[in-house]
């Protein structure tokens, strides 16, 4: 997939980090998400493979996405056996990292193994958590032993974290019903609205109240939308009576 | 009147910062909760685009109303730039030759007015650009990682409290809009008329007036609206 990309890695990435963070669309969809988030994983970072994993409603850890068939048969082999750097990232809530696969410091060998058969050297796992909530694992796999160098580490745990924020932001904002244009012309409206109601203040030396109850009133009247017709006083198409000849404003003594 | 398209923004536990925003004042108040997170930053501006128009919607410290200015009257810039690809842009520093090839007449007039830093990052709704955050700074420098970081939560909560003012205001009048930001509007009606220009016109003659006379446009308009300042025709 190309996307068109800038030179400049720090646009790169924050261009990484507003994908991600496009959570009110209405095609979201947080297996998507995690896609993307491994795609710029690999592109970004010098690893090799990158999968999530999400936690279910049950709080019980499921793939999401994967960059490629091998990270994708390591990690569902991870959810298998229920072990391995990435489930222990999950539950204590904190980087795991297998740093050679040749000698993996805890009692994964046997995934260790089928990671080394692949070409993998070392494992890094991200939590992806915001505060107090955990929702997942960020795997990252490169083909060279040691730690994630300090800028990779960085950029990991930011793309993660933009994922998390995403991913609960769209929780919260599921059932959200906005859409774009809706959004566009409401504001319009209330643009023309207010610049209407200026000149009309100005046109017949009336309060602001007045204009727009003049608007309205026309409006009303003549069977038109009042954005239309606010429309039409901005572009000087149509030009109001002054209020005082149409109706008889009732005096009201304050 | 037909059923609102627009369903109500769902209540219950929200994303904390998303709750907060809301609770302190919605989108009128984002630009100067984003700034205040930000140490680094003097000013924040977040601007609506529309089919065939764009507001500014919130201000907070420098920059704002002035940029918004400088890029309608050179036609270029960084915020323009991130409506086009959809993609933040950073420029670190508006004084260096990068800067100056990408825009040649905003980055000097830029650096002039006193913000040689600006960063635009574009607001997402259903994949498409409503807005954009905009970001000042009085000294050039790039935007931390973890500013980026935060600049970006608060795109995203920007997106969901710009949908709150849709849903807020009444489906024939349009958009809820902060007072301020109403009576510009307001104003730029009676300088249309005034002056005998069209609203862009109208804008721009209220914001060089106000840069003219180093007073907030916010002053400017509490005197256009009282006509204790009028606009003469313009030749």
């Amino acid at each position: 997939m190309t996307t068109p990309s800038s030179p400049d890695p720090a646009e790169r990435l924050a261009a990484a980090f507003v994908t991600l963070a496009d959570t009110l669309r209405t095609d979201f969809d947080v297996i998507d998400l995690m896609r993307r988030l491994a795609g710029h994983c690999v592109d970004l970072l010098d690893v090799a493979g990158a999968g999530a994993m999400i936690a279910g409603p049950d709080g019980k850890l499921e793939l999401a996405a994967s960059s490629d068939d091998t990270m994708r048969a390591l990690e569902q082999y991870e959810l298998d056996i229920d072990a391995g750097p990435c489930l222990s990232a999950y539950h204590h809530n904190d980087i795991t990292e297998v740093r050679d696969l040749d000698h993996p410091e805890q009692h994964w060998t046997d995934l260790a193994a089928r990671a080394r058969t692949h070409g993998y050297a070392a494992v890094h796992a991200i939590p992806m958590r915001r505060e107090d909530q955990i929702i997942g694992v960020l795997n990252l796999y490169s083909t060279a032993p040691g730690p994630l160098s300090l800028v990779d580490q960085q950029r990991g745990q930011a793309l993660a974290d933009v994922a998390t924020i995403a991913t609960l932001q769209h929780r919260t904002l599921a059932a959200h019903a906005t859409h774009t244009g809706q959004l566009q012309t409401a504001f319009t409206t209330r643009l023309i609205i207010e610049q209407a109601k200026g000149i009309l203040t100005e046109r017949h030396s009336i309060t602001s109240n007045q204009a727009f109850d003049l608007i309205r009133r026309y409006a009303r009247h003549h069977q038109l939308k009042i954005a239309d017709l606010a429309h039409d006083i901005t572009t000087g198409t149509r030009t109001l009576p002054h209020p005082a000849q149409t109706h008889r404003k009732p005096h009201r003594p304050r | 009147m037909t059923a609102s398209p627009v369903s109500p923004v769902p209540t219950g536990p929200t994303g904390p910062l998303l709750a907060a925003l809301r609770e302190q004042g919605g989108t009128s108040t984002v630009c100067a909760w984003l700034m205040a997170a930000l140490p680094t930053i003097d000013g924040a501006a977040l601007t609506v685009f529309t089919a065939g128009s764009r507001i500014v919607v919130a201000t907070a410290g420098i920059g704002g109303d002035q940029a918004e200015d400088l890029q309608i009257t050179v036609g270029e810039g960084p915020c323009l730039d991130a409506v086009r690809s959809a993609q933040p842009v950073l420029a670190d520093d508006l004084a260096d030759a990068a800067a100056r090839q990408r825009w040649p007449r905003y980055a000097p007039q830029a650096v002039a007015a006193g913000f040689p830093a600006a960063f635009a990052f574009p607001v997402l709704l259903d994949g498409e650009v409503i807005a954009v955050m905009n970001l000042f700074r009085d000294t050039p420098g790039p935007l931390s990682r973890d500013e980026q970081t935060e600049t970006l939560l608060y795109t995203a909560a920007a997106a969901a409290l710009l949908t709150d003012d849709v849903t807020a205001g009444g489906s024939e009048t349009g958009a809820r809009l902060d007072p301020s930001v109403a009576h510009l509007q307001e104003a730029t009606g009676i300088v249309m008329v005034q002056a005998g220009v069209d609203a862009d016109a109208a804008l721009h003659l209220i914001r060089r007036y106000a840069f003219d006379h180093a007073r907030p446009p916010a002053d400017i308009v509490v005197d256009i609206l009282a006509r204790d300042l009028r606009f003469g025709p313009t030749p």
